[in-house]
């Protein structure tokens, strides 16, 4: 009997973490990276004058989040390859959407480890402003610009998985593809930081991306992994 | 308002750089189809 | 030795005609259109410009249309895809460099962040993205169907980057052609930019079509390269 869409998602996404739990270093490697390159922003700005610290806040909240997922999203399919996974699961009649489904949560999981600890720093480092970073549409904008992030980056890491020199290749494809995201999440947190109205149309705006992107994720995402 | 300054080499480099991509792309491809031609030539006479 | 070139002399007219009607347009709007009462001279950039921008935008869709039939198993139409996306980064960095240069003496600078020109700048990133992926995957099918399904996802991304942009900031003047209301140029200047903006979508097809031409020969080519050394190896 064929496993239900549900029992195939779940075993998936357990396995997934299973893979990733023995190798905790592929975890934590991007939360550290995100943490230096939080740092070097530090360096750059120095002092950063009043009026402009929410822009500043969200600049390097998105640009260190947007970084560091680079480096998780590329590397995600790297369990599966090493133990040859990937060419079984192929070979399964598996339902693909339950695959994206999968790989899509622990993706969105991953994620979540690098923007919480971001974000907070972030507001430590910004004690100082006058900036609330506990309000609770400011998270919910980030989780919106993580939706949409994980989408793309599920989609590209699957694009680029026999390219040679994919780890250049993928930030060359996912930064161009990301704009919309990344442009919208920043201007809605920085109209909630500032208490500048217009922060709900761009969250909307930012929905609406993450709906295309992730209706475009699961209708390509099997035709990829035929492909690759 | 019309700009103050004079328009021509503005135009000029536009121009310049416009109409030398397209033609030179176009060139660079008409010499690539002449050589590859030959060189597909010479492969198959070879064969013969 | 005699030359069999690949390219018909239909097709080389076909080229050598759309050109000529290209540089006509071109001249006239250079040296006969009329001048435009706010920007002056300057503004016969418009005549390159624009139609690259229509061009540019224009490969994104035949891109898209490709990439639809490789993704059905047309394994053919991904060299069309390679160089539409060839076509369509050159009248991007065409659309980019007139653009900077014609907005020197009207904005006073050489570069704005404005809407349409992030549009250009990132939709040229994403013609570099697809050219560099089509030469960093192996030859066949799985390179065909990867390469499709980033086709459709720059044209899927196209519009909503543009979008997103516009919302964001522009300075760029409002569309002029393609309003609600009617276009706001001149009747003069529109036609003349119109037929320009046709004729340049023209060139740029035959230009992929040569383009692809040529990606089939290098294709046979390598085929009866190694047709050659593997009957070399079989004599000795």
């Amino acid at each position: 009997m064929k496993p239900s869409f549900f029992s195939q998602y779940w075993c998936m996404v357990s396995q997934g973490w299973k893979a990733d739990l023995a190798d905790k270093e592929r975890l934590i490697t991007p939360l550290l990276f995100a943490i230096t390159v939080l740092l070097l922003f530090n360096f750059c700005f120095e002092e950063v004058s009043k009026g402009i610290e929410g822009q500043v806040f969200t600049a390097e909240l998105y640009l260190t989040t947007l970084f560091a997922l680079q480096m998780s999203y590329v590397r995600i399919f790297v369990p599966d390859q090493q133990d040859k996974v990937f060419s079984l699961l192929q070979s399964y009649p598996l339902n693909y959407s339950a695959w994206f489904l999968s790989k899509y949560t622990l993706a969105l999981l991953y994620s979540l480890l690098v923007f919480v600890p971001v974000m907070l720093l972030c507001g430590l480092f910004f004690s100082g402003a006058d900036l609330n970073i506990w309000s609770a549409e400011l998270w919910l904008g980030g989780l919106l610009s993580i939706i949409g992030l994980s989408t793309l980056g599920i989609l590209l890491s699957t694009l680029t998985l026999k390219a040679s020199g994919r780890e250049m290749l993928f930030p060359l494809l996912y930064f161009p593809l990301a704009v919309p995201v990344l442009l919208a999440s920043v201007q809605a947190s920085l109209s909630f930081l500032t208490s500048v109205p217009g922060g709900w149309h761009w969250m909307g705006i930012l929905a609406g991306f993450d709906i295309i992107y992730f209706t475009l994720g699961v209708l390509l995402f099997g035709e990829l992994v035929t492909a690759v | 308002m019309i700009p103050s300054t004079d328009p021509i080499p503005y135009i000029v480099f536009a121009y310049s750089v416009g109409l030398g991509s397209i033609f030179g792309y176009i060139a660079y491809c008409l010499y690539q189809n002449r050589k590859l031609s030959q060189l597909l030539e010479t492969i198959e006479k070879n064969r013969e | 030795m005699g030359q069999k070139s690949q390219v018909s002399s239909r097709g080389l007219m076909a080229g050598i005609s759309s050109m000529l009607i290209c540089l006509g347009l071109w001249a006239y709007g250079l040296f006969f259109a009329i001048t435009e009462a706010h920007q002056g001279d300057v503004y016969r950039i418009i005549y390159l410009h624009v139609p690259s921008a229509f061009t540019c935008f224009f490969c994104a869709l035949v891109l898209f249309i490709f990439s639809i039939k490789g993704l059905r198993g047309k394994s053919s139409s991904l060299l069309y895809g390679k160089a539409t996306a060839e076509v369509g980064l050159l009248f991007t960095i065409i659309t980019l460099a007139t653009g900077s240069i014609w907005g020197k003496p009207t904005w006073g600078v050489w570069w704005t962040w404005d809407a349409r020109l992030t549009t250009t700048f990132i939709l040229s990133l994403l013609y570099c993205g697809y050219l560099l992926l089509w030469s960093a995957m192996q030859p066949g099918s799985g390179r065909v169907k990867v390469c499709s399904i980033l086709g459709i996802l720059i044209f899927a991304d196209v519009p909503i980057i543009y979008k997103s942009v516009t919302w964001w900031r522009t300075l760029h003047q409002p569309p002029s052609i393609l309003r609600e209301n009617g276009p706001t140029m001149a009747p003069e200047i529109l036609y003349l930019l119109l037929s320009c903006s046709f004729a340049v979508i023209c060139l740029s097809v035959w230009m992929v079509w040569i383009r692809s031409q040529n990606l089939k020969l290098e294709e046979n080519l390598n085929k009866a390269s190694y047709q050659q050394l593997e009957e070399q190896e079989a004599n000795s």
